[in-house]
């Protein structure tokens, strides 16, 4: 007999390459509207995620990063197959399809830089600092420049900060793609310039300068040494004369995470989590540390926050090597200190837990 | 709105069983206390700061401090709207009901005081940060009494990025050498109460998280800026309470409201504990991680319908129940296509076996309808659109309400 079974997809706005882990959906049986079953369904591709079911009508959420509710009513017939693609394929309004924000945060990482400090934000992605200065371009194009290295406390804190920064002698690259109001870099191969600066650079548009650091940690495939999927995006939607820089980072395989992480929406996420351990991705990811320290620092976050404080030993050695071997990334001591935090065993590691967020 | 009175345990000027300890009655933010402190139970401060005396518009008012930042209508509202939805009933646990209510408000002329208060009717503290550390100091010597209490603290005014969310308070701007002096940091009070007990606090903070201008070029020093409130008690050695912290917005943008009302954030946030942040595998109790969701869902909505980006965000996220709603409500949201159908008068229903709504739509009273827009117990639906004698035949579809909101999509035809 054949199986009963329903298949869900979620087609973003703008199409991306296909995130396999991409949104939650909750399946709800009208019947027994107090049974759930979570599920982590795919955004774009064309492989759905399939659910056995019994046969009955049901009801299909997406709970998107944005905050954005989708909802469908299907009914499943005995040994039938019934597929259920919500997105831009559906006609009708914006809450049919999600919003444009969703064809944003379900492929980036960054949001608007910079971000408030916080131990459970993804800091290293979110680095960059802000001035605003009323009129200065008459032109709407961004200039972009590479600092000649990574900023010091001492020179953000500068009421001038482009004046106490050195930038590189080069231009920096055209975009590859540009309109009136939107320019988007991408940095598969970063240049000297880019690494000598730790991804730090310089954005000015009409009315803002904004320092933006590029996660070019994040190589992909792992160990490559390209960063496959980072892109620096200056939109001028509402005008250029305030910041509009953001980072954009897919990710086929952390991708969907790191958007409702963006948002802070972690927790609701424990299905996509869950889904993503059974795989060994979690693991794998802080594994991978060596070749994606920025990589490791997103999961090993999503680990701390998910995770039993008494569960994943082998993390207490991972965590401080992070710190150790990637000095430059301010998210190993905070990682290493929070899993002190959560895990405190001997009356000395107070002092330790203090030095740890002092380096940080 | 769904709210119920409290039966029983308000009497006015009357506050049963309330122990002398604890610095409660000596605490003029209290408006309700109840019961045996030393048993547990939750503890609610409410701040919500409008009149800024030193903003553009406010009595003494330093433009070069003020950083364009001016009066605000909303949080007075907003707070005493949360207050009453407390005070209310609506808030409901069999182990850990409300056993305290402080409030702190700041607004041009003082407002009327929360119905269903049960101490005696007194001027609510004036929202400067004396006053706030004094409430703050206050609500977290009563949530620490038992380790099983909820703390809930709630602040809605204006806010600012640097470093640390900064919440500020009336008297923001009053020193010139330092205009933090008037401001609660938020990173030092979390860090104080997450050292002592009770095990599980939320934070709500409706406030913006935007940089000021000369707040930019403070970021990335080490200053401390602002009131931490509480040191960490370092002392305690118990494990760090769990802590789920929501923010009205994402990191350094902006809060709105409707000018005088309650802003999209607290209104969403008492609809998320009506029952719209009720978690299934929770039992249909408002959990933490559900009261996010549809904080998200619910702000969003509502932001952009009035065309704005308001995209709330939690930092802390553990995972525990906050109360169960008496009934669990969620929004329905019920659409036509083709959209023109609302051209036509027609009678909109959703009907379960147990609840029926009904909204009769007049083109000609509301010309710019294009949703039904309801509020539904947990239950499936027969959803349907009856256009009398018009050109449509009646539509149906089917919806399942369930938190944290539904959407009822109707095919309408027109008649052959």
């Amino acid at each position: 007999m054949s199986e009963t079974a329903l298949e869900i997809l979620y087609r973003r706005p703008v199409e991306g390459d296909p995130l396999e882990w991409g949104v939650i959906a909750r399946i709800q049986s009208l019947a027994d509207a107090g049974r759930v079953t979570e599920i982590v369904a795919p955004a774009d591709g064309e492989a759905p995620r399939r659910v056995l079911v019994e046969p009955g009508d049901y009801s299909i959420q997406l709970l998107l990063p944005s905050g954005d509710v989708l909802q469908e009513v299907r009914e499943v017939a005995q040994g039938a197959t019934v597929r259920v693609v919500f997105g831009r394929r559906l006609a009708g309004g914006a809450r049919g399809t999600g919003s444009a924000h969703d064809a944003k945060t379900l492929a980036r990482t960054g949001g608007p830089l910079p971000r408030v400090r916080d131990g459970a934000t993804f800091k290293a992605l979110d680095q960059g600092l802000r001035s605003t200065r009323p009129g200065a371009l008459p032109s709407t194009a961004p200039k972009l420049a590479w600092l000649r290295e990574a900023p010091s406390f001492a020179s953000l804190a500068d009421l001038q900060p482009e004046q106490a920064l050195g930038l590189a002698s080069h231009t920096f690259e055209a975009p590859v793609e540009r309109t009136k109001t939107r320019f988007l870099w991408r940095f598969d191969h970063p240049p000297a310039a880019a690494r000598a600066a730790q991804g730090w650079c310089r954005v000015e548009t009409a009315g803002a300068v904004e320092l933006v650091r590029l996660p070019l940690l994040w190589e992909q495939p792992p160990g490559s040494g390209r960063c496959k999927g980072v892109q620096l995006i200056v939109d001028g939607e509402n005008g250029f004369e305030r910041a509009a820089s953001r980072i954009d980072l897919e990710d086929p395989r952390l991708g969907g995470l790191l958007s409702y992480l963006d948002r802070g929406r972690l927790s609701a996420v424990r299905s996509l989590v869950n889904a993503l351990d059974a795989e060994g991705l979690i693991t794998e990811a802080i594994e991978d540390k060596m070749a994606n320290p920025l990589g490791a620092c997103a999961a090993a976050y999503v680990g701390l926050a998910i995770f039993a404080p008494q569960e994943r030993e082998r993390w207490d050695s991972w965590l401080p090597n992070i710190m150790n071997f990637f000095p430059e990334v301010p998210d190993g001591p905070i990682l290493h200190a929070r899993r002190i935090q959560l895990r405190p065993r001997t009356s000395e590691e107070g002092v330790e837990l203090a030095l740890l967020l002092s380096e940080a | 709105m769904h709210v119920r009175r409290r039966g029983g345990a308000v009497r006015a000027g009357v506050r049963p069983g309330l122990r002398t300890d604890g610095g409660a009655l000596s605490d003029p933010a209290l408006v309700y206390a109840v019961g045996d402190p030393s048993a547990a139970g939750a503890h609610v401060l409410i701040i919500g700061v409008g009149a800024y005396d030193h903003l553009l518009d406010g009595d003494d008012e330093k433009p070069e401090l003020a950083d364009g930042m001016r009066q605000l209508t909303s949080p007075p509202n907003s707070a005493r709207t949360l207050a009453e939805w407390f005070l209310s009933g609506a808030f409901d646990h069999p182990d850990r009901g409300l056993r305290s209510l402080s409030m702190v408000v700041s607004e041009q002329a003082p407002g009327p005081y929360p119905a269903n208060a049960n101490v005696a009717p007194h001027p609510l503290p004036n929202g400067d940060i004396a006053s706030v550390r004094s409430a703050i100091e206050a609500w977290a010597l009563r949530s620490a009494a038992h380790p099983g209490n909820l703390a809930f603290f709630y602040f809605s005014g204006h806010g600012v990025t640097a470093n640390e969310p900064l919440l500020l308070c009336r008297d923001y701007g009053a020193t010139e050498n330092n205009r933090f002096r008037g401001a609660v940091n938020l990173g030092g009070l979390l860090a104080g109460m997450e050292s002592r007990a009770p095990d599980e606090q939320v934070f709500v903070i409706d406030a913006c998280r935007s940089p000021a201008a000369l707040v930019n070029a403070l970021m990335a020093s080490r200053a401390q800026l602002g009131d931490g409130i509480l040191a960490p008690d370092f002392a305690s050695r118990r494990a760090p309470s769990l802590q789920s912290v929501h923010f009205a917005t994402s990191g350094l943008a902006s809060t709105f409201a409707p000018r005088g009302g309650v802003s999209f954030y607290t209104a969403a946030l008492i609809d998320a504990l009506n029952g719209g942040g009720a978690q299934s595998d929770l039992d249909y109790w408002v959990g933490t991680n559900g009261l996010q969701t549809a904080l998200g869902a619910y702000t969003k909505r509502s932001a952009s319908l009035d065309g704005v980006v308001q995209l709330p965000e939690r930092t802390r996220s553990p995972t525990f129940m906050i109360h169960r709603p008496p009934r669990v409500q969620v929004p329905v949201y019920v659409t036509c296509a083709p959209e023109t159908a609302w051209c036509d008068a027609m009678t909109l229903q959703a009907e379960s076996d147990d609840h029926r709504e009904e909204l009769v739509h007049d083109p000609s009273s509301a010309p710019d309808r294009r949703e039904w827009s309801t509020f539904l117990p947990v239950d499936k639906y027969r959803v349907t659109a009856s256009f009398g004698g018009s050109r449509f035949d009646t539509a149906e579809a089917r919806v399942l309400a369930v938190p944290p909101s539904s959407n009822c999509r109707l095919q309408v035809k027109a008649k052959p």
